[in-house]
């Protein structure tokens, strides 16, 4: 352990200040808290060093499930919009459905019927889904083919975010071997943070494709 | 090819727009080609600057470091504190609303932008480890 770094009460602050991190409109700060919290419990720094890579630990660790978060969104947001593509022009044919599953279906173009559709499908809202899932099988490959279209048109930012969480797990444990090799312990396993249910996240594509 | 006339006329339309004239403008103008700002030293703000001899300081006064190491303890603060902001500018920007994804247009410069911050990162976690390097003599 190296306590030799006394942390007096103007830099305690300064380190404070320093683990706190903006939050995005649909992060709540209690989370933040909470996953510091277990940190610091798991960790027990007690120095400035220790605390400062404490910080950078719980931040790396919020990251990775931020760009997880946004990654699932931005592929799922696309493929609302790619599946209401495909199943846009068979509408005409299946007026009677949506009238059935969406009461505000007259009030929209034929895309946006689409899409709602879709999101009442991804959604597996209770009434809706059997019919539309029944159409979306009757029309072959659809699923598929806006997949298809989502890799090919969208690979550059999926990929994009597939490293951004890569440099987020290589900054954790950078940091975390940091942490150990200061105390002179061996690095220990991450599996305390995997159980604060950050190692994964909803798989984007979860269920679409079954 | 431009033809003669229209070069004269172009130089003309130019001369009557040569940028900001107004300092808000000009302070505006200024700041066009800056993206995150992490390349700009610390030495180029003075409140930062002054952030960091007071840090310095203290570690200096309540511990073993150099002056070197405690230099470069407050410097590498400062810039993973700097990292972090950046990080938090770009994304409340650009992520209004996660669910919707509005201002998504704006998404792949983002992605790009945020990229660019690993280049900082490392070297902010590099100076971090230097300063940790004095505290134990192993360097100076």
């Amino acid at each position: 352990m190296s306590e030799v770094v006394i942390m007096g009460s103007e830099v305690s602050q300064f380190v404070a200040d320093f683990g706190k991190i903006p939050l995005l409109p649909d992060e709540a700060a209690a989370d933040f808290d909470a996953l510091r919290l277990d940190v610091f419990g798991e960790l027990n720094p007690k120095d400035v060093f220790e605390t400062v890579l404490a910080h950078e630990i719980v931040s790396h660790l919020w990251s990775e499930k931020r760009y997880r978060r946004l990654r699932d969104h931005f592929v799922r947001s696309k493929l609302i919009d790619a599946l209401a593509r495909q199943l846009e022009p068979y509408l005409s044919l299946h007026i009677g459905l949506l009238k059935k599953v969406d009461a505000y279906a007259g009030y929209y173009d034929d895309f946006h019927r689409a899409r709602r559709l879709v999101i009442l499908w991804l959604t597996k809202d209770s009434q809706a889904f059997k019919p539309i899932d029944a159409l979306i099988k009757s029309l072959g490959g659809i699923v598929h083919d806006a997949v298809a279209h989502i890799h090919g048109a969208h690979i550059s930012e999926i990929s994009a975010f597939e490293a951004l969480i890569r440099e987020a797990i290589r900054s954790r444990n950078q940091s975390l071997a940091d942490f150990f090799k200061l105390r002179g312990e061996k690095k220990k396993s991450l599996t305390p943070f995997n159980a604060l249910g950050l190692a994964g996240g909803d798989p984007p594509l979860e269920g679409v494709l079954s | 090819m431009t033809s003669h006339r229209k070069r004269l006329s172009n130089r003309k339309n130019a001369k009557r727009s040569t940028g900001p004239k107004t300092p808000e403008g000009k302070l505006r103008a200024s700041r066009n080609a800056l993206a995150h700002g992490l390349s700009i030293p610390i030495s180029y703000s003075q409140s930062l600057t002054q952030e960091r001899q007071d840090l310095a300081r203290h570690f200096q006064e309540t511990s073993r470091l150099t002056p070197e190491g405690a230099l470069e303890l407050a410097s590498s603060l400062i810039a993973m504190r700097r990292i972090r902001q950046a990080e938090g500018r770009i994304l409340t920007s650009t992520f209004r609303n996660t669910w919707l994804l509005d201002g998504a247009e704006g998404l792949p410069h983002a992605l790009k932008m945020l990229m660019a911050l690993k280049r900082y990162r490392r070297e902010a976690g590099a100076q971090f480890r230097r300063s940790h390097a004095y505290l134990t003599n192993k360097v100076g």
